[in-house]
């Protein structure tokens, strides 16, 4: 064979050659950029670890629901989600008002009173759970868990418990609510579980770590 | 002889006046190179990389010097003694011309003898040779300060380039050939000389070389243009010598 001839052979192995290194090279970025795309494996641990800790917390609660909506809303508690600064400055003066109107002393009311104060805690939850369902928010929601609460009613208080948890879990107060409905149902080690919890998720908080206190003591 | 066969032997590497290509570049190198004989300076150095053109240039200055007293000397080795014994016995009222070609292959101690033949003041000398060797002669000092004139050849242009592979062929006739190269071939071609007339000339060399031996087994492959493929094995048969 001709050189010529050779080298128009080699040419053509170089050629193939070339174009395997760039379908490889395609290959290989297309592999690299999937594999980052994909949560890393420790991430995936803590994780793992995260919702283990919260398994019983959501075993707890689907007991006690049967609303399937509020199952979807309870689904997103076992996400963890950054911590936000929340802007208190920033809840509209119709919650406020909302506070306002909720704000209930029952001690210094005479037992008349209390009964037509009872009827007026009942209109008032209905109106607002129907005002929460035109303007879903977290302090609504709180403030209906907090009056059945009082009222009571803990299988309803869990269920607002955890549809304001859902909207917003880093805030404490839905936390410290679900810690007291547990407690109230004699639960006392699985409500300092579910606050340690908190703790694990977002780091120290002074009044979780207060009510953890409180709650051995 | 086949066009391909006849386009080859255009780029033969050979120092050929009939060669010569005048190129913008160089011819402004021409010029000044020149100008500075013709300003009667007493040394003066052309430079530039290996394959720049700096020989071809030397030989058409000397070419167009014709009718004066000047002296090419292509090979020092050879010829160097003979010029010496020439510049003793020159006519110190007359202007004289030395166009010394390689003179990296100069001793010392001829070095040395021109440089005080230089100093009569009725000769030129230009030497042309290698930017490294020009360093090394630019650190004696008694050379330094008596250079006149450094001229450097340099590299040419992709469109010189292509300019110069045109001219060859157009010069011959070889119009079909230059209808067949496009810009990618030039491209290609200038990727590998990297703008040195040696380096083009070699690969046009080979490349026709390589085109005839393709032609000739199947002629149809080459009606209207020149693959870059074969400037690619005619660069691989070159690196692989």
């Amino acid at each position: 064979m001709h050189r010529y001839e050779e080298l128009e052979k080699l040419y053509y192995k170089k050629k193939a050659l070339k174009y395997f290194i760039v379908i490889l090279g395609v290959g290989v970025i297309f592999f690299i950029y999937d594999f980052f795309k994909k949560p890393s494996k420790v991430s995936k641990d803590i994780n793992l670890t995260k919702e283990k800790k919260v398994l019983e917390f959501k075993k707890e609660i689907k007991e006690t629901k049967k609303d399937k909506n509020i199952t979807k809303k309870y689904e997103k508690i076992s996400f963890i989600l950054p911590k936000v600064e929340y802007n208190y400055s920033a809840i509209s003066t119709e919650n406020k008002k909302i506070k306002k109107q909720k704000i209930i002393k029952p001690k210094k009311i005479e037992s008349k009173k209390i009964e037509s104060k009872i009827t007026e805690k009942e209109v008032t939850l209905n109106d607002l759970i129907q005002k929460f369902n035109l303007n879903k928010s977290y302090d609504l929601a709180l403030l209906i868990a907090k009056g059945f609460f009082k009222k009571k009613d803990l299988k309803n208080a869990k269920v607002w418990t955890i549809k304001a948890n859902s909207m917003n879990p880093e805030r404490v107060e839905s936390w410290i609510l679900f810690s007291d409905i547990l407690l109230e149902k004699g639960e006392k080690e699985k409500a300092i579980e579910i606050l340690k919890i908190y703790l694990d998720t977002y780091g120290n908080n002074k009044t979780i770590e207060n009510k953890i206190r409180s709650i051995n003591e | 002889m086949e066009k391909f066969a006849k386009a080859r032997e255009l780029f033969r590497d050979i120092v050929d006046l009939k060669n010569y290509v005048p190129l913008s570049t160089s011819e402004k190198t021409k010029q000044d190179l020149l100008n500075a004989i013709n300003q009667k300076e007493k040394i003066v150095l052309l430079t530039g990389e290996a394959g720049s053109g700096k020989s071809l240039l030397l030989r058409s200055v000397y070419d167009e010097l014709k009718g004066k007293k000047v002296f090419f000397v292509s090979n020092p080795y050879l010829e160097i003694d003979s010029i010496l014994g020439l510049l003793k016995n020159l006519d110190i009222n007359d202007h004289h011309i030395l166009l010394l070609d390689e003179a990296q292959l100069l001793e010392s101690k001829t070095w040395e003898n021109l440089r005080i033949y230089a100093d009569r003041g009725n000769v030129t000398i230009v030497f042309a040779t290698h930017d490294t060797d020009i360093k090394k002669l630019l650190e004696k000092k008694h050379f330094s300060t008596r250079i006149n004139y450094i001229i450097k050849v340099k590299p040419v242009s992709f469109e010189e380039m292509k300019n110069f592979i045109i001219t060859k062929l157009l010069k011959n006739d070889l119009h079909e050939i230059v209808d067949m190269l496009d810009n990618k071939n030039f491209k290609k071609i200038y990727s590998f000389t990297k703008g040195s007339l040696r380096a083009t000339n070699q690969l046009m060399y080979k490349l026709f070389d390589v085109v005839d031996f393709f032609y000739k087994k199947n002629p149809k492959k080459f009606e209207k243009k020149i693959d870059n493929k074969y400037i690619e094995i005619a660069i691989m048969d070159l690196r692989a010598k």
